[in-house]
């Protein structure tokens, strides 16, 4: 059961749990595999292009971080009718929970709840619907598998089933912060005994309605995407997803799992102060980094690096920025820092899973991942902007991620050792 | 030992705003006016709307973010803040950690459709005003800020049977201390999309708009408590509707034991619909209640009218059980119960 009044007697006595990762994949502009993502987060590549999913001649901008799937790829869970019904969000989020099963080990039948994050999840599909129904002569044969596979609970609850997993799936829709908050609450599911494993990420593919919002805002950069940079001027989209298995550290020790870090801190909230400008300060997000960092028993000063959420436009850096320096404090001149949306653009549902992919690539490779199109940084970072490509010494690092809303959140990893 | 408790509930409905007017119409169980929505190129769409807000209503939800909102938002408010009041949690302490659950299976859809609209007509000219309404976690957002509240803040989405997961999320997080009180919130709006698309499993279900709100707390001496939510039962190709409804009902309620208790089950009057529900509660020998004949189908909001309605049972000592059987539309049945 979800809850059970036997949950009730062990209220304020529960016991946490180390909580590690044992499997991963991914799907972004860089690349389907762990290994091309390593290589190009740690290089700092740049993976946009020309849009080719939707028209944007009549747009401002016209690039995004595309991810190409390969024309066939085997499913054997997933059946062809099925398949033949979800839309790109959908073969991404099965593209990564086939890698990550495969490296996690785990058999079918294992119990494991689903907990993923999107902003639009299906909403190729919802685009395809709303243009049948306004359409004269349009048919309705498709309109009803369209309104069912359109919803993201039916695609989270596919790659469930591709994988004969046991459990509730759970879909989490806090914009940008979507990612990180699945990851997050998963965590937690694991950390306090409500399951021994669970398997979370975050998706989204990019469509019409969504580029068009960004671009109306006037959000995306017309130039290039350079978080931090002193002249930044807007971010970048891209699409992806990132599919974990976490499990507790005594349970992948027992069946000798390969361990790809650990999660050791998570904390959420909300900046109150407007739908889609963050705090100039940056309070709520001093106050995630602070929650999580003091879960997982660290202080700022034994973070080495930190994942931003860094998406490039003027306000979101400058807050960002604001509560980086506050957050580490007297520690901030130690720090390392980087955007990763430089490379892949801004993944939004799936933008904290592919960092948390990004991070424990870092932890395990013992490099830092560049910002390379920041030129000149603000002078307002008193941190250490990484814009080469460097080697590192990390334990642990952080990882933020906000959203439209005020949605807040971050991570804290660890490695493997 | 302390329990989840329910300490203050919300409701905005077709029935009207507040918990008294969705509990009078359930309790009356006449069916309420229906209203057609026009939609493109075809006949209009049968919707049961929330009623016009009085100017008290109106004045009681002016704040600077809710100014261009969609009617979701609004809801979301009216219903959270009544569930607040009941409980007199003004959220003053600064040290208070009130999470907030938010849960919508449609989610902000009128701004939606008319910024894709825009966006085909021309995206150069689609309003940056709207798009940041479209997304799932406006209206969770707009809350926050009407409260002031910068705890936890999560949405959703999907079936209605999502309520309930809420509904077992916000227990857990209470009971391992991490928030002090929860709003689980849940609500739609109105738009002819939805019911263009609800069409294809009903032509006969008005589909409903509104929202409903429970503030959650944990207490030792309370009169009754959220004593279960089952697993979720999923649809698919090894598992039909009707075997996933038998066996939430069977993990919720084993031996259909009906003294003293109510059910508020799913059941909507479209008989190809309630048939796995019907048969599955075919041996309850408690009272029933269907709040979906009397409201339509509202998806997650229809789930919380479903446990307001329980739980305000339970409350008045009609009943001291309260069972909610939750068969959704798309993906999983689900079910709880609240005991004295």
């Amino acid at each position: 059961m979800l809850f059970h009044p036997t949950d009730s007697r062990s209220a304020g006595s529960i016991e946490s749990r180390r909580v590690v990762v044992t499997g991963c994949g991914l799907a972004t502009a860089l690349g389907n595999t762990w290994e091309a993502n390593a290589l190009g987060f740690r290089e700092g590549r740049s993976a946009f292009r020309g849009v080719r999913r939707f028209p944007v001649d009549r747009q401002r901008v016209k690039i995004a971080g595309e991810v190409d799937l390969p024309e066939e790829f085997p499913f054997p869970g997933v059946s062809e009718r099925d398949l033949h019904r979800t839309d790109h969000g959908a073969k991404m989020l099965l593209w990564a929970g086939e890698q990550c099963m495969a490296q996690a080990g785990w058999s079918k039948g294992s119990e494991a709840p689903l907990v993923f994050g999107t902003t639009s999840g299906g909403m190729l599909l919802g685009q395809d619907y709303y243009r049948n129904a306004i359409a004269p002569t349009s048919s309705r044969r498709k309109q009803s598998e369209r309104s069912i596979y359109y919803q993201a609970q039916r695609q989270v609850t596919l790659l469930k089933q591709a994988h004969g997993l046991i459990g509730s799936t759970l879909v989490i829709a806090n914009a940008c912060a979507s990612g990180a908050n699945a990851i997050g609450l998963a965590w937690q599911l694991v950390r306090f005994g409500q399951a021994e494993r669970a398997l979370c990420g975050g998706y989204d593919a990019l469509c019409e309605l969504v580029f068009a919002g960004f671009d109306s805002l006037q959000a995306l950069s017309p130039t290039v995407c350079r978080p931090f940079d002193e002249h930044r001027d807007g971010l970048a989209l891209g699409e992806g997803a990132a599919v974990f298995a976490i499990e507790t550290l005594a349970g992948a020790k027992a069946r000798g799992a390969r361990i790809l870090g650990e999660i050791c801190g998570y904390a959420a909230g909300t900046d109150c102060h407007h739908l889609t400008q963050p705090h100039p300060c940056g309070l709520a997000a001093v106050d995630t980094m602070t929650r999580a960092c003091a879960v997982a028993g660290l202080s700022p000063g034994e973070i080495q690096y930190v994942n931003a959420h860094g998406t490039g436009t003027p306000m979101n850096d400058a807050s960002e920025t604001e509560a980086i320096n506050c957050w580490a404090g007297n520690t901030v001149g130690d720090l390392r820092v980087s955007s990763t949306k430089a490379s892949v653009g801004h993944l939004l549902g799936a933008a904290g899973a592919v960092e948390v992919a990004v991070c424990l690539m870092a932890l395990q490779g013992q490099w830092l991942p560049p910002t390379r199109t920041c030129r000149k940084p603000d002078p307002a970072c008193r941190f250490g902007l990484i814009t080469e490509p460097q080697a590192a010494s990390l334990n642990h690092v952080i990882t933020n991620s906000f959203g439209f809303g005020g949605a807040n959140a971050s991570l804290v990893l660890g490695g493997a050792g | 030992m302390k329990h989840v408790v329910v300490s203050g509930m919300g409701a905005v409905s077709p029935a009207g705003w507040g918990v008294h007017a969705l509990l009078d119409a359930v309790t009356a169980g006449h069916r309420l006016e229906e209203t057609f929505q026009e939609r493109p190129h075809r006949e209009p769409v049968g919707v049961r709307i929330v009623p016009e807000p009085s100017a008290e209503i109106l004045n009681r939800l002016r704040h600077p973010r809710l100014r261009r909102v969609s009617p979701i938002s609004r809801y979301v408010v009216w219903a959270a803040r009544e569930a607040l009041d009941e409980a007199k949690e003004t959220l003053n302490s600064p040290t208070a950690r009130i999470g907030t659950v938010f849960c919508t299976t449609s989610g902000c859809v009128s701004y939606s459709r008319r910024f894709y609209q825009e966006t085909l007509d021309d995206p150069s000219l689609a309003s940056p005003l709207v798009f940041p309404e479209t997304v799932f976690n406006a209206p969770a957002s707009h809350l926050a800020a009407v409260l002031g509240n910068r705890a936890e803040n999560y949405t959703f989405a999907g079936d209605a049977g999502t309520v309930l997961q809420g509904l077992a999320l916000a227990g857990q997080l209470l009971l391992r201390g991490e928030l002090d009180g929860c709003l689980l919130v849940a609500a739609e709006e109105r738009d002819w999309l939805i019911g263009d698309a609800f069409r294809s499993f009903s032509k006969s279900i008005p589909v409903a708009e509104g929202a409903g709100a429970l503030y959650l707390t944990l207490s030792e001496g309370a009169k009754f408590r959220l004593n279960k939510v089952t697993d979720p039962f999923f649809y698919g190709a090894d598992t039909t509707r009707e075997s996933a409804v038998v066996s939430m009902a069977r993990q919720l309620d084993p031996g259909h034991e009906g003294e003293g208790a109510m059910l508020l089950d799913g059941v909507t009057g479209s008989s190809r619909l309630d048939r796995p529900e019907l048969s599955a509660w075919r041996d309850w020998t408690g009272t029933r209640r269907s709040v979906k004949t009397v409201l339509g189908e509202g998806f997650a909001a229809g789930a919380m009218w479903q446990i307001v309605a329980g739980v305000s049972a339970l409350r008045t000592g009609e009943v001291h059980r309260a069972v909610v059987s939750l068969p959704g539309s798309y993906q999983f049945a689900i079910g709880a119960e609240f005991a004295i």
